[in-house]
């Protein structure tokens, strides 16, 4: 059986970052990469610009063959790992191959969940995840006219900014929340969304789900829990993603909703690790476990993670044990606006929200605040359209600012959040 | 001073119009790059963080908006 140093399964962010940094600082060492998709490492983040025609397939793709060449990282593409033996340090591959390792990674990101109703399994019933789903997206939507979104999340509007780009006339987007993003954002920005979609062609239907599907091979439409009948010739599915965790279960990792793992990204396997979207994390910042889905996070945990496992591979004489740490934020366009969400946005967390700015204003921020540890902090935000708040907003969660004597301030868009920070 | 010039090892550039804000550079090399108010990277310090942080921060762009000339050379190393 083949053996190597490193192993690292998933070759997107977390896993090719760690291989960059277990490289940088172990140059002798065996390194291979198994990723279940044909390609280079390639970048999620530009998937929705792709498909809206900003960039090119081309520029999609970071890196290319000669990159793990010279670095003299393996990379092995289209093979999935099909089972782990901890004890034995060794995995089972889709071609039947086996491989034993040292150390292993495990940053496998998200499998897209899907649909199973009546009618789910039509054509033109897409999904959005990977470089041949968006390539999916764009053939079908220029010959499309009746759109269709289910799912409330960030994914829903990439389909529906990506469909009207490639020529859709009208899209629709179902959500089963009573408005828009109504986890993250009270109902005056769900309103503020509401009002800049239905500007470019997108209306949301709230408190609705498809029951089923019709049409002959094709999609023609689909019926709502409350007998609603919507005509669509193309219907995208972001009901949000999972990681294949069964092989891992069975080899007796501990899952949640994610693999669970320390501030170390230590599973509760011995030299077995995990990073990026498939990482159920101990949040030293806001004492949880966490997990945090976006490119930033990927590359950072997979930094971190890489200089862990080498300390661990070379009896702790190169690299270090990395806690990782970090205020996760998310940002992303929708036609001609912005939106950020920072740090934690759970309304549950919270004690407090407080708004800033106005639907009618076009702009609009909720600041989280919560008493810790006898501070009073900002723990995160949604900014709508203003992102000149997000430096500020970071840098307060980030230095644990007490923010007791602003925080009636806080709510009038004249007060200058940067005063915070001085 | 001098010693820090000396091991500057990049001339950094960003690219405004590709940077999307992901942020990543600024969890890689947090000395080195932050986010403006239009939540655009830029540079702190070229020489914030070490060599190696500055070059996997611009590996990590998922959107290849930094850009990496070696001081020495003049030559584009990144992309």
């Amino acid at each position: 059986m083949k053996s190597v140093d490193f192993l690292i399964v998933g070759g997107s962010a977390a896993g090719t970052t760690a291989a960059e940094v277990i490289r940088q600082l172990k140059p002798q060492a065996s390194i291979t990469i198994i990723t279940d998709e044909n390609h280079e490492e390639y970048s999620r983040v530009l998937i929705p610009h792709y498909i809206r025609g900003k960039v090119s397939r081309e520029q999609v793709f970071l890196k290319k063959p000669e990159w793990y060449e010279e670095k003299g990282i393996e990379l092995i593409k289209g093979i999935k790992v099909i089972k782990l033996d901890s004890g034995g340090h060794g995995v089972d591959l889709s071609n039947g191959e086996q491989i034993g390792y040292k150390k292993l990674l495990i940053a496998i990101g998200g499998d897209v969940n899907r649909l199973n109703i009546a009618g789910s399994d039509l054509a033109n019933i897409l999904y959005l995840r990977t470089i041949k789903d968006a390539d999916s997206v764009i053939e079908a939507a220029k010959k499309s006219k009746k759109g269709l979104v289910l799912g409330g999340g960030f994914v829903s509007l990439d389909f529906a900014t990506g469909f009207r780009v490639n020529g859709v006339e009208k899209v629709v987007i179902l959500t089963r929340d009573p408005y828009f993003w109504s986890g993250h954002l009270d109902p005056e920005s769900g309103r503020l969304m509401k009002n800049l979609l239905l500007k470019n062609g997108v209306e949301i239907m709230t408190g609705e789900e498809a029951d089923s599907f019709f049409g002959q091979e094709k999609v023609e439409g689909a019926v709502t829990k409350s007998g609603k009948k919507l005509e669509a010739d193309i219907v995208g599915v972001g009901i949000g993603i999972k990681p294949d965790l069964e092989w891992l279960e069975k080899a007796g990792i501990k899952t949640n909703r994610a693999i669970l793992t320390n501030e170390y990204l230590e599973t509760n396997m011995a030299d077995v690790y995990a990073a990026g979207d498939c990482a159920e994390f101990h949040d030293v910042f806001f004492e949880r476990q966490h997990i945090m889905g976006n490119w930033a996070n990927a590359t950072s945990q997979g930094a971190a993670v890489g200089k862990t496992m080498i300390h661990s591979a070379s009896s702790g004489q190169v690299g270090q044990r990395t806690v990782y740490e970090t205020i996760s934020s998310y940002s992303d366009t929708f036609f001609d606006n912005s939106y950020s969400f920072i740090g934690v946005t759970d309304e549950k967390f919270a004690d407090e929200i407080i708004v800033r700015g106005s639907v009618e204003n076009q702009k609009m921020a909720r600041i989280f605040i919560k008493k810790m540890n006898g501070i009073s902090r900002i723990v995160g935000a949604t900014v709508i359209n203003d992102p000149a708040e997000v430096s500020p907003i970071t840098a307060a969660i980030k230095n644990k600012i007490d923010i007791l004597k602003f925080k009636n301030r806080l709510s009038d868009p004249a007060f200058d959040l940067k005063e915070m920070l001085a | 001073m001098e010693d820090k010039n000396k091991s500057k090892k990049y001339k950094i550039k960003i690219d405004r119009n590709l940077c999307i804000g992901a942020a990543s550079c600024v969890a890689l090399a947090m000395k080195t790059f932050a986010l403006d108010s239009e939540n655009k990277a830029v540079i702190l310090e070229e020489d914030g963080d070490d060599a190696e942080a500055i070059k996997l921060a611009a590996e990590s762009c998922p959107t290849k908006a930094i850009i990496l000339e070696n001081t020495e050379t003049g030559e584009q190393e990144y992309p």
